[in-house]
């Protein structure tokens, strides 16, 4: 009988220590330590999370109808008290926003990015505008007069 | 980073459900190999991997007062981290996976004989066909996960991790054979 042979007959912990030292896996984890402490940084305990409901990304027919060349990508959140539908535009190494909120009402908007923050304002219509924000990871602050303080959650743009 | 003290997953839930700082530090640390694991999986460079973590963190600390069974995080957290880190492939356009290995993507190790033999464990584990790269890959990485956290972060179903797994290490065995390494990869 052929025996075959199975993780049990390996130290994965000592296999695993040396694949972390091809991988330079203590970098790789300082990064991941410094990302939940940005997540943390950025929190307001009192607001409403806003959660991502749709996301072009993911969803192939929205992908099959873009033409080639097009980099528009469509999110959306909602939360009970609003939703906020944003449009993100690739400009070479950065990225543009515009974002509409509904039901329509005038806000403050911070979006918090790698690089720091970036304020904004939605006018009576609820639009806003945001140039030049960094690729990466990026949550929206929504304040309106007499609300619950809305985020979002976390997205990679 | 601010640790704190040891305790069980239902009260380190309960107080990051209330917006403790200290305990979702603690909860990131405890889920931060997942992360990793996830990441090595789908190959992200370093710079993904950081978004893939802030992703992650972030969709815990926002929805963490929801989640009712303790019991279920360490699936949840290895669910979450492939959720996101496809998403992050897509919009890199970078969903179709290769057997190719970036080069340069992770920071080299120093040049001496230990280097070397990680270098080859490297290259064996890189020669694996796709699905027994990325279930040997977690499992090195994450070497005390249970089969469905394995099966969550590898989108692979439960009842085939056993069969795949016998194999992929039965070939891993033979490439690091051919890399000139049988225990002595084990000794440093």
């Amino acid at each position: 009988m052929r025996i075959v042979p199975d993780a049990d007959s390996f130290d994965l912990d000592l296999l695993g220590a040396r694949l972390d030292e091809e991988d330079g896996a203590v970098q790789l984890l300082a990064r991941i330590d410094a990302a939940a402490e940005a997540v943390l940084d950025a929190r307001d305990p009192d607001a409403a999370v806003a959660s991502l409901e749709y996301d072009s990304v993911l969803d192939d027919d929205w992908r099959s109808r873009l033409r080639s060349g097009r980099t528009q990508r469509v999110l959306a959140f909602t939360t009970k008290s609003c939703s906020v539908d944003v449009e993100v535009e690739v400009v070479i190494e950065r990225r543009s926003m515009t974002g509409q909120i509904a039901p329509p009402a005038e806000a403050a908007i911070v979006i918090s990015h790698r690089e720091g923050s970036t304020s904004s304002a939605a006018d009576g219509q609820g639009r806003f505008l945001v140039d030049d924000l960094p690729a990466g990871p990026v949550r929206l602050s929504i304040r309106r007069d007499g609300e619950r303080p809305v985020e979002t959650t976390w997205v990679a743009i | 980073m601010a640790r704190t003290e040891i305790v069980g997953l239902p009260e380190l839930l309960a107080r990051c459900a209330a917006g403790d700082r200290a305990a979702l530090t603690e909860m990131f640390h405890r889920h931060r190999a997942t992360v990793f694991g996830v990441a090595r999986v789908l190959r992200l460079p370093p710079e993904d991997v950081e978004d893939l973590a802030q992703t992650t963190f972030g969709a815990f600390a926002d929805y963490a007062h929801r989640i009712r069974n303790a019991d279920a995080l360490p699936t949840w957290f290895a669910r979450t981290a492939r959720h996101e880190g496809l998403r992050i492939l897509r919009l890199r356009g970078r969903e179709v996976l290769t057997d190719t290995v970036p080069e340069g993507s992770y920071d080299e190790p120093v040049d001496d004989e230990l280097a070397d033999r990680a270098r080859s464990l490297r290259r064996a584990v890189d020669g694996l066909p796709g699905r027994d790269r990325e279930l040997v890959v977690f499992m090195l990485t994450r070497p005390d996960a249970s089969y469905r956290e394995i099966s969550e972060a590898i989108g692979m179903p439960v009842g085939s991790i056993g069969p795949i797994r016998g194999r992929a290490f039965g070939r891993l065995r033979e490439l690091l054979a051919a890399e000139g390494i049988n225990g002595a990869l084990l000794d440093s």
